[in-house]
């Protein structure tokens, strides 16, 4: 049971002080985490309905066979577009507003380190987009060349080429502004008491997440500068006829592109590793286990980059090696997997929406995973190399992964940034609508990509008609079950009147809910006291 | 054990303007290694064409 801290009583009497007024000035010139949080998860709510809507076109279009509805060149339009902004503006933004809302909050720190710099890393998105979304309505359309932007296809495009490099450069420039902002204010900015092992894993799977922002979002700009280059200033650095290798860029592409799966699920480790202890009342099993794991999958993160591209024919050293560092990550996945079936086991377990939620992640997350060692193989890869399998692996880690740990997050913070609870009834609706259709989005993908239907095509074979009709009907349901998700949280922090506690969740322990709610707009001003029973993981008492 | 005990030892200043010089000095490190990642990038694809 955590005591309420004598430390930080002065920010409770503070809490409705210093809050700019005005519109403009409290939400353009911010430099509070809490207020910036609001405005990334406000902006990838956004995106992922724009980023979804995008997806309903492709459900819509191969919902029968034949061409139904748009131009392939406009479907090739909707896949780029949606891998693009429901990677980059969707799951990476809302898992940097959860870092903002609860990383000072739970190290005991008044806020990020760099509060302006977190301020521009927010305000680049929104132009970033718009320049990006900007491009469907030029001559020629929208990037058609999928998220990957592989040349010489992507190099095909009219002016979209430009804009589309451009918008990608400054996502990068604001996720590596806000993972400089991040480390710094983790390693700077902890109240005494908070040792790196006394932190939450939530903090500790943003640190590694960080790092590995640092370390290969730089590798995307320069691969991508070196398109542009290739498009407008004569180089050929993936242009075969001028000496230059298009494999070449693949290679780069996928060293950034590996670690970028691990940066869009990382944190999702962290919030499940958050939920799951306060749901089964229990701490955390194997906190230090699961930090480690944490690290090391971070590690191989970047050893296994080419087992994306298996079948542009690698000498077989090559791909035996990849082969196996990628299997390689079964193991500290599986530790992680094992300890939060531990951590419930024998828990006095309760299973309200954030709980549903982190479970259905423990479950649907480790199938993502199945068919991920699968592909590993390489003879089986290349049976499935650029089918719907394909598909359905990476939206069973990144939607009932990444997706669903992130509503987890907003359901189990909620209280505590609006001071209000959300309604149960309609959280527990919202959940099991979206857990039924998000398997029937894509489970039967699953069955068409082991029939051979390609991924990224407009039409196909009759015999794939059934799946994709049934797939098709998934997406949609999966689609409108979001509004309800919007619906409760509007209603929790607008029209709720049941007050949130200070702790909200009888088992939840750490800092954050030594803090009242709503959280005060100014918290932590003066470094905690942290006294034994406060922290989660670890003793502070020796 | 010994690595261990380093990272859990708690030598971090009180005063919180100290700890945001420190981190300002940890943020130029940081941008420092992003600049040279991306040099290196860009200086592999030119070696490797």
């Amino acid at each position: 049971m955590a005591a309420v801290n004598p430390a930080i009583q002065p920010d409770v009497h503070a809490s409705h002080d210093h809050k700019p007024h005005g519109f403009l000035h409290r939400w353009l010139f911010t430099t509070n985490h809490k207020d910036i949080g609001t405005l990334y998860l406000i902006f990838s709510l956004t995106m992922f309905f724009i980023g979804g809507s995008f997806a309903m076109v492709i459900r819509a279009e191969l919902f029968q066979p034949g061409m139904q509805l748009v131009q392939p060149e406009f479907f090739n339009e909707m896949t780029s577009m949606h891998g693009l902004i429901m990677i980059f503006g969707a799951i990476m933004p809302a898992f940097v507003g959860l870092a903002n809302w609860m990383l000072p909050m739970m190290i005991g720190a008044p806020d990020m380190a760099l509060p302006r710099l977190n301020n521009w890393s927010f305000w680049i998105l929104p132009f970033a987009f718009l320049m990006l979304i900007s491009t469907m309505f030029m001559p020629g359309g929208g990037p058609q060349g999928g998220w990957t932007m592989y040349p010489p296809l992507a190099l095909e495009g009219g002016m979209n080429v430009a804009f589309a490099i451009f918008s990608v450069h400054m996502m990068g420039i604001s996720s590596i502004m806000g993972a400089i902002n991040i480390i710094a204010t983790i390693l700077n900015m902890r109240a005494p008491g908070v040792d790196l092992l006394r932190m939450p894993v939530f903090v500790w799977s943003w640190l590694i997440t960080a790092f590995l922002l640092i370390a290969v979002m730089p590798v995307l700009a320069g691969a991508i500068t070196m398109l542009l280059t290739d498009k407008y200033f004569g180089t050929s650095f993936f242009h075969a006829a001028g000496g230059g290798d298009p494999v070449m860029y693949q290679h780069i592409f996928w060293f950034f592109g590996h670690p970028e799966v691990y940066i869009m699920i990382l944190p999702a480790f962290g919030i499940v590793s958050e939920i799951v202890p306060t749901f089964s009342r229990k701490p955390l099993f194997g906190y230090q286990a699961m930090v480690y794991a944490l690290a090391c999958i971070a590690f191989l993160s970047f050893i296994v980059w080419a087992h994306h591209m298996f079948t542009v024919g690698m000498p077989l050293g090559g791909n035996l090696f990849f082969m196996y560092g990628t299997m390689l990550i079964a193991i500290p996945t599986g530790v992680k997997i094992f300890n939060w079936v531990t951590t419930m086991w024998g828990g006095s377990l309760t299973f309200e929406t954030p709980m549903l939620f982190a479970c259905a992640f423990v479950i649907l997350f480790s199938i993502g995973g199945f068919s991920g060692v699968s592909l590993a193989l390489v003879p089986a890869d290349f049976q499935y190399q650029d089918t719907f399998f394909v598909v359905a692996h990476f939206h069973y880690v990144l939607v009932t992964g990444a997706a669903f740990a992130i509503m987890g997050a907003v359901y189990y913070w909620l209280p505590k940034w609006s001071g209000h609870m959300y309604s149960e009834k309609w959280g527990k609706i919202h959940f099991w609508s979206s857990a039924i259709s998000v398997n029937l989005l894509f489970f039967p993908q699953h069955f068409l990509g082991l029939a051979g239907m390609p991924r990224r095509i407009p039409d196909y074979n009759v015999a794939f008609a059934d799946f994709n009709m049934l797939s098709s009907i998934g997406g949609f349901w999966f689609g409108a079950t979001q509004l309800i998700f919007v619906g409760v949280i509007i209603h929790c922090v607008y029209f709720s009147k049941q007050r949130a506690t200070e702790r909200v969740w009888e088992g939840a322990k750490g800092l954050e809910w030594t803090l009242p709610s709503p959280a005060p707009y100014h918290s932590f001003t003066h470094p905690p006291v942290v006294t034994a029973g406060m922290l989660a993981h670890g003793d502070v008492s020796h | 054990m010994k690595a261990l005990e380093m990272v859990q030892h708690d030598d971090r200043p009180e005063d919180i303007e100290a700890r945001r010089a420190a981190a300002r000095r940890t943020a130029w490190i940081l941008a420092g290694v992003v600049v040279a990642i991306f040099v290196l990038a860009i200086l592999q694809g030119v070696l490797m064409r």
